[in-house]
């Protein structure tokens, strides 16, 4: 080991009190920055999963049709206007083809063709409006896991079968086993019998989401061939863009993936994500601080030795080498400690607060960014150890030595 | 006639600017021979600190020449002036002036050690020497804190020994300590000067410290006589 490593270390060991009050200081900096970095890690996890997990990843709808305009005579402007009405209504006609593509792409997990509309349900006089979720009675689970959520009854998609959510039930009043009216926006009109009742945990699911065998919803929605959309799972969700850009060349379809469709989420996501940044940032410049004012009180303090060492030759650049090692071995020393402490604290809380359903405390120990907040904080120490350095290798021996 | 080791020509050292300027030392002239050991006497306030410290390399004259070795002092920047020291000078001070934190076999190693690597097995072992040659050899590992006030005054002139200077500048060496480790100091030192052919420059206002040396040089006033 060089000899101005040796000083350094002599010096950071000679009063282990200071030097462990220092440490501490830098490590609780650290503990600070790991616990931020995983806490928003995972929550950003958390609130992902929680979003991707009883949604559609990826959706495959028909193409919007748009009217083309024939150019006039003269190059006169044409004044097109849409009129939804009187347009074909919009349905996958060859779903069965589109289908068949979608399970092939890497990665999909699930694929549910669905005929959705909306509707009433009418119970004597109580009457809700409900979004109708027609599917095959196989693919019920393919999205949103309704089967493994009943509450009462069960999962049972016959063609007169219903699935409603705990609070729509509670509306109307329905049990299972109940007849109810179901009358679609198009005229028709069904009786269907309550088979079970889900509780996802998601409000509007809940509380407006009535589930029907895809038979009965082409019925009520009056449309005897096609389906309205083809809803795909993904094992990954961060594919989705890539899945539904594949999809879409693939289908010619419009495939819409759910980051396109929660993009207020990512702006949650980051604004959590600068607020954390904000705070590590404040942790390492407070540990910079506090280094760096310890440092200078050492320096004022050993001034007599400082100035002993130039009188026997010492160049300046040995001093300030000897103080920036200084930093450097408390950096290093603090950043470990505090590393290492905050994993604990991390996987401690984790564990504590977590429940059997693998929700509790959002926080993911093995993303503190250890490496980072490790080189950070050694690099700052080592700045922070600049100004004492170069005070220390100002000191004029002269003066000190006649004092 | 011993061969000519350092060479004062016109040593002026002012303090302060303007109407506060003082000149403490005036139109000095030296020449220091080859293994002389010196006593530099004085009253207080009389420049001879100074003139130590500027014949140390540890302060810059206003005017004059210095001359050490053939090698034109006034030349050499700050770091040529440290190395030129580290290899040249010696230094022991009235207060021992040993770091705290190093035991006394590291403390003589230092002036050596900081110019290369401490561990270096020959720098340890000429440490242990010097430890030996001034009777401490078994306060080795002592700390300073450890060690009496003769003791620690014995191992800084080990320590200004380590690079085997050609001069050493003492200031006040004994006046820190009681009769007998005085005498035992300056034995010491006189003993290294003999065999070792090392010149010494005690500054002190003792008679006694004088009695040891071969001249006198006084500075009165800022001038030496």
């Amino acid at each position: 080991m060089p000899f101005v490593a040796v000083v350094a270390w002599r010096y950071v060991t000679s009063n282990w009190t200071q030097s462990a009050l220092l440490i501490a200081g830098v490590a609780i900096g650290v503990i600070v920055f790991v616990f931020m970095t995983a806490l928003i890690a995972g929550l950003a996890t958390f609130l992902t999963k929680q979003t991707t997990g009883n949604i559609a990843h990826v959706s495959l709808e028909p193409l919007e049709r748009t009217s083309r305009a024939l150019p006039g005579a003269d190059g006169a402007t044409q004044l097109v206007a849409r009129v939804a009405a009187i347009e074909k209504r919009a349905q996958i006609l060859d779903w069965p083809v589109y289908l068949r593509i979608a399970e092939a792409a890497p990665g999909v997990v699930g694929v549910s063709p669905q005929i959705n509309s909306s509707a009433f349900l009418i119970k004597g006089q109580a009457v809700a409006t409900v979004a109708v979720n027609g599917v095959v009675p196989d693919r019920l689970n393919a999205i949103t896991d309704i089967g493994g959520n009943i509450l009462q009854g069960e999962a049972n998609l016959d063609l007169n079968g219903l699935l409603i959510g705990v609070k729509l039930a509670s509306t109307l009043g329905l049990g299972v086993g109940q007849p109810v009216t179901m009358r679609s926006d198009r005229g028709g009109e069904r009786s269907l019998t309550v088979r079970g009742i889900f509780k996802s945990g998601i409000g509007s699911l809940d509380e407006r989401v009535a589930f029907v065998n895809i038979q009965a919803a082409r019925r009520l929605a009056d449309l005897p061939q096609g389906v309205t959309q083809i809803e795909i799972k993904l094992a990954d969700v961060n594919t989705a863009s890539a899945v539904a850009q594949t999809l879409a060349r693939a289908t010619g379809l419009k495939a819409t993936s759910w980051i396109e469709r929660n993009a207020q989420l990512f702006v949650a996501l980051h604004s959590q994500a600068q607020t954390g940044m904000l705070i590590q940032i404040f942790s390492l410049i407070t540990i910079v601080i506090g280094v760096s004012s310890a440092l200078l009180l050492t320096t004022y303090r050993r001034r007599a030795e400082i100035a002993i060492m130039r009188s026997m030759g010492v160049t300046k650049r040995f001093i300030v080498t000897a103080f920036l090692m200084q930093g450097l071995f408390i950096g290093a020393l603090g950043s470990l400690a505090g590393a290492a402490l905050g994993y604990w604290l991390c996987v401690f809380l984790a564990t504590v607060a977590s429940r059997p359903d693998g929700s509790g405390f959002p926080i993911a120990p093995e993303q503190g960014g250890y490496l980072a907040v490790i080189l950070l904080t050694i690099a700052g120490s080592v700045l922070a150890a600049v100004l004492p350095a170069r005070a220390a290798a100002g000191i004029d021996p002269v003066a000190v030595l006649n004092q | 006639m011993t061969a000519l080791l350092y060479r004062v020509r016109n040593l002026v050292k002012d303090y302060g600017t303007g109407e506060l300027r003082t000149q403490v030392l005036k139109s000095v002239n030296l020449d220091i021979g080859e293994g002389e050991f010196i006593a530099m006497s004085g009253p207080s306030g009389s420049g001879k600190s100074t003139l130590l410290t500027i014949l140390g390399t540890l302060l810059s004259p206003t005017s004059g020449e210095l001359e050490m070795l053939g090698q034109n002092l006034l030349s050499l920047d700050e770091t040529g002036l440290s190395k030129f020291r580290s290899a040249h000078i010696g230094f022991v001070f009235q207060f021992h002036h040993l770091l705290p934190d190093f035991s006394a076999e590291e403390n003589v190693a230092f002036p050596a050690a900081a110019m290369s690597r401490f561990g270096s097995k020959p720098i340890r072992e000429r440490a242990a020497a010097l430890l030996d040659r001034v009777g401490l050899a078994h306060r080795r590992t002592f700390r300073p804190s450890e060690l009496s006030g003769g003791q620690k005054q014995r191992v800084a002139i080990a320590r200004s020994l380590m690079n085997q200077p050609e001069l050493i500048l003492a200031d006040e060496p004994t006046g820190n300590l009681d009769r007998a480790s005085a005498s035992q100091v300056l034995d010491l030192m006189r003993e290294i000067n003999r065999t070792e052919r090392t010149t010494f420059v005690i500054s002190t206002h003792d008679a006694h410290v004088a009695s040891y040396c071969d001249r006198t040089i006084t500075v009165v006033d800022g001038a030496v006589s």
